[in-house]
């Protein structure tokens, strides 16, 4: 196996405004971050050799990005991975261009999810017997809060503190953040006060659902060095679909099994051994405050039982060791399920290459997402690993 | 000799009592939760009745109701698989009237004597309607009770029995009504229940050459408090007789109360020879003369006492909760939610040994159990047979939980957890009749068989996690 480590380069991105996009379709949508990613890159329609698009519901082929896009008869196929969609439709893409099929491909996410009238996440379900527990996925990441707090017999108070200093935090790096759905910053007895969603999470631990879309515009590392010297190298793609979860009585929620397994081959994929030091900053999927926590332990970006108290010391904010979803992250950036993944790749795009304004780190040479989808117990969880240009 | 070999009762844990705001009485109520029905209740109390019962025995379940969830569709068949009984069981629907539960002893009576080696279930479950703040409103309560009948080593024989028919516009509701309805009830206490059920108690006992003084028990389906004391004094019975408390803190519950009574008579059997009149009045009257065998105690505590679960319950804060959860008015809400699909007849029917019989599976190669049964296993990842694993009667650990107050349900906060069953094996179910306040992380838990969603007059059934109620053999 040779992987896909320096073997695809992206050389364009683009990402919609986030949020209550009431005027737009997603055919709009798609138009506004394709356009960015077209000027970022300085190639056309006419230059892409194929396509994939993510989107969990908004529809269900390609056809639609070639009549919003106009595309000429070109190769598009439309996939689904749950919340990880969007990272699913990247992957696809940089698989085809290291296989050496295709010369430069667009990789698109999208999700119109405000036109359902619901404030929830509508995502339509196939004909069954009616018996699933009307568990919308509040409920079922809260589940791994309660026991997260039992295991490590973390009073309630202290634990409420800690997921809402992960939703300060998230607001913070939202307000520098124009594209974001959310762009208030919010106080840590806010979020604590808040009302209770499903318990013991409340409003602000809970992300936004939103519209929006992001683009990538992938090719070859030699392609892209002909075109400009600020590409984004993909480093590694690792992806780990489970399901044991709720069949086994020994899994205990307070860990993703599908987070380490997808890490464990990215990171062996970028030949990353300590990636508390030598990742610079991660874009992880924090559809509630309680999965960023556990994140940060499956990722191996603080010790097992120990998130808590890098929370406390402030290590994952902007100024810490290792900033985490700078952008404000799905919290307040917002999810639109089949974009989310794109977007956090954008982010690290931006930051690698210096363009994240308010936000920019210091440093910042290698950067990770994580996208997840599913519930715990069986989830699907895409990890991405990106480096400057010059980390070739 | 054949008699009552098995009895139990199953009352829901709501109540309406002088505690809920906007109950004017000084009695109480039992009210069925928002996922229960005849149908539900009636396995509840069957699973109790069947506890230590060889169900390759039962020859037939009687299913007594009338306000039964379908009435083209067999309701006996649902609970028959809910309870797990071979599928060569009779099962019967019987209806239209609350004097069905003892016309089904009369019936299994003949069925026991043709095979006496076999026995006969009879489950009678009512959650009957009067419209709201009306008379028949206040008076009824939700519940059910289940006796088998036959011949091994019984706790009571049934020594005569009589029945005759009456036609009387007492009580009635046609097809479309969800409400019953009512004559003014002095007539009908004159010429209905108080006279026939009179004439019919003091025939029995006149037959057997007994006179009441020599009668233990009455076992009596009297529609409200006032009628129980009218009975009880031209009877001429005492109140250790002629027990009122099922109607003080319950209500009349239909075709389930003169069983319920009959059970009620039967905890409380302190020796052997006993005499229970079980009198039971609708369209008409049934009564039996019934002896027991033995003394209470002799029978070993495995039972749960009727006193315990008529004592078990748990107030509704408000009237207005009892409205909401009986459909009684149509309450909105504040979030507009997605229209769910309607359930799936085939795929019902599919997953009939996870849903309904409630069955996992213990792989035979590893001995991993999982929920459910799985054909290539969890644990080996290899493809065995499984061996059958029965989770109904199960005990589990709530091992987490949340509390959603968004799920669009009358339950609300809706109690999402994922359970241990003792057996082994996981599930994530919702938690029925909870006390927010009692829940903690490896709260012992027990399944209950509910309504989970219903569609169109399709109802999906399955079952749920609720903290245990009563312990076995406990006193109340």
């Amino acid at each position: 196996m040779t992987g896909i480590r320096d073997r695809v380069a992206i050389v364009g991105m683009g990402c919609s405004k986030f949020g209550e996009r009431w005027d737009s379709s997603a055919a709009d949508l798609m138009i506004e971050a394709v356009n960015e990613a077209y000027t970022d890159s300085g190639l056309s329609s006419q230059d892409i050799n194929a396509a994939w698009v993510g989107t969990a519901s908004s529809f269900r082929t390609g056809q639609p990005v070639a009549e919003a896009l106009k595309f000429n008869y070109i190769p598009i196929t439309r996939v689904e991975n749950a919340c990880a969609t969007a990272t699913e439709a990247f992957r696809n893409a940089a698989y085809a261009v290291a296989a050496g099929i295709y010369d430069i491909v667009l990789a698109v996410g999208v999700e119109k999810l405000k036109d359902s009238g619901f404030s929830g996440l509508a995502i339509p379900e196939a004909p069954n017997s009616g018996v699933t527990p009307a568990a919308p996925p509040p409920s079922q990441f809260a589940m791994a809060a309660t026991r997260y707090f039992h295991k490590y017999e973390i009073p309630f108070e202290d634990g409420k503190k800690t997921l809402a200093d992960i939703a300060v935090k998230n607001h913070h790096n939202g307000s520098l953040n124009p594209r974001a759905h959310f762009q208030r910053e919010i106080k840590q007895e806010q979020a604590m006060n808040a009302p209770m969603i499903a318990w013991p999470l409340g409003l602000y631990d809970c992300c936004g659902v939103s519209d929006g879309a992001a683009a990538a515009i992938l090719t070859t590392p030699e392609i892209a060095k002909s075109m400009r010297s600020d590409y984004v190298l993909v480093k590694a793609l690792g992806l780990s679909v489970g399901a044991f979860g709720m069949l086994r009585d020994d899994w205990d929620f307070t860990y993703f099994p599908e987070t380490v397994h997808a890490s464990q081959a990215a990171y062996n994929e970028a030949g990353i051994t300590n990636p508390a030091t030598e990742i610079d900053l991660a874009m992880v999927h924090d559809c509630f405050t309680i999965t960023e926590l556990i994140i940060y332990e499956d990722l191996g970006f603080s010790q097992r039982g120990k998130a808590s108290q890098d929370v406390r010391n402030g290590k994952f904010t902007l100024e810490g060791d290792l900033p985490v979803n700078t952008d404000g992250g799905l919290k307040c950036f917002g999810h639109p399920v089949g974009a989310s993944g794109i977007r956090m790749i954008y982010e690290v795009y931006q930051q690698l290459n210096g363009n994240a304004a308010l936000r920019q780190l210091p440093k910042a040479d290698i950067g990770l997402t994580h996208n997840l989808g599913g519930r715990p117990g069986s989830f699907t969880c895409s990890i991405g690993i990106f480096g400057s240009s010059d980390t070739g | 000799m054949y008699g009552i070999t098995s009895y139990a009762t199953y009352i829901p844990w709501l109540r309406l009592t002088p505690d809920t705001d906007g109950w004017p009485h000084s009695f109480q109520r039992s009210v069925a939760n928002f996922d229960e029905d005849a149908i539900t209740m009636g396995v509840a109390a069957g699973k109790l009745c069947l506890h230590k019962s060889d169900l390759s025995k039962i020859k037939a379940l009687l299913f007594c109701s009338t306000s039964a969830p379908y009435a083209e569709k067999q309701n006996a068949a649902v609970i028959a698989a809910a309870l797990n009984l071979p599928s060569h069981v009779l099962t019967v629907d019987l209806a239209g009237s609350i004097r069905s539960s003892t016309s089904a002893i009369y019936l299994a009576l003949d069925m026991i004597q043709a095979t006496p080696e076999e026995s006969v279930l009879i489950i009678s479950s009512d959650t009957r309607m009067g419209m709201a703040r009306s008379p028949l409103d206040d008076s009824f309560g939700d519940g059910a009770a289940a006796i088998l009948l036959g011949q091994e080593d019984p706790l009571a024989i049934i020594e005569s029995k009589s029945s005759q028919t009456s036609i009387l516009y007492d009580l009635w509701r046609d097809s479309s009504s969800s409400f019953v309805s009512q004559w003014e009830d002095r007539f009908v206490a004159d010429n209905g229940v108080e006279s026939l059920m009179i004439d019919s108690v003091q025939s029995i006992l006149s037959a057997a050459k007994l006179d009441m003084s020599q009668i233990y028990k009455l076992a009596i389906n009297a529609p409200n408090l006032r009628q129980a004391n009218r009975i009880k004094r031209l009877l001429n019975a005492t109140d250790s007789q002629l027990n009122t408390s099922l109607l003080e803190l319950i209500g009349n519950t239909g075709c389930s109360m003169a069983i319920m009574e009959l059970c009620l008579a039967l905890d409380q059997i302190s020796e052997k020879d006993q005499y229970i009149c079980l009198s039971c009045y609708g369209d008409g009257v049934d009564s039996f003369l019934i002896k027991s065998t033995r003394a209470y105690n002799s029978r070993g505590k495995d039972m749960e006492s009727t006193m315990l679960s008529i004592n078990t319950g748990h107030p509704l804060s408000s009237y207005e909760e009892y409205a909401t959860l009986k459909q009684l008015w149509e309450t909105g809400e504040s979030v507009r939610r997605p229209d769910t699909s309607p359930p799936s007849v085939p795929a019902i029917y599919r997953e009939q040994t996870k849903n309904i019989h409630f069955q996992g599976g213990k792989c035979d190669h590893c001995g991993y159990v999982q929920y459910p049964a799985q054909k290539i296993c969890v644990n080996c990842q290899e493809q065995h047979p499984s061996s059958v694993v029965n989770l109904s009667s199960a005990r589990a650990i709530l091992f987490t939980y949340s509390m959603d107050y968004l799920a669009g349900t009358t339950d609300v906060p809706l109690v999402i957890c994922t359970i241990n069953f003792d057996t082994g094996g996981r599930m994530l179910c919702v938690m029925t009749d909870r006390n927010i306040e009692d829940l903690h992380v490896n709260m012992p838990l027990e399944m209950s068989f509910r309504k989970i969603s219903e569609h169109k007059g399709v109802t999906s059934y399955s079952w749920k996690a609720m903290p245990i109620r009563l312990e076995k053999g406990e006193q109340a």
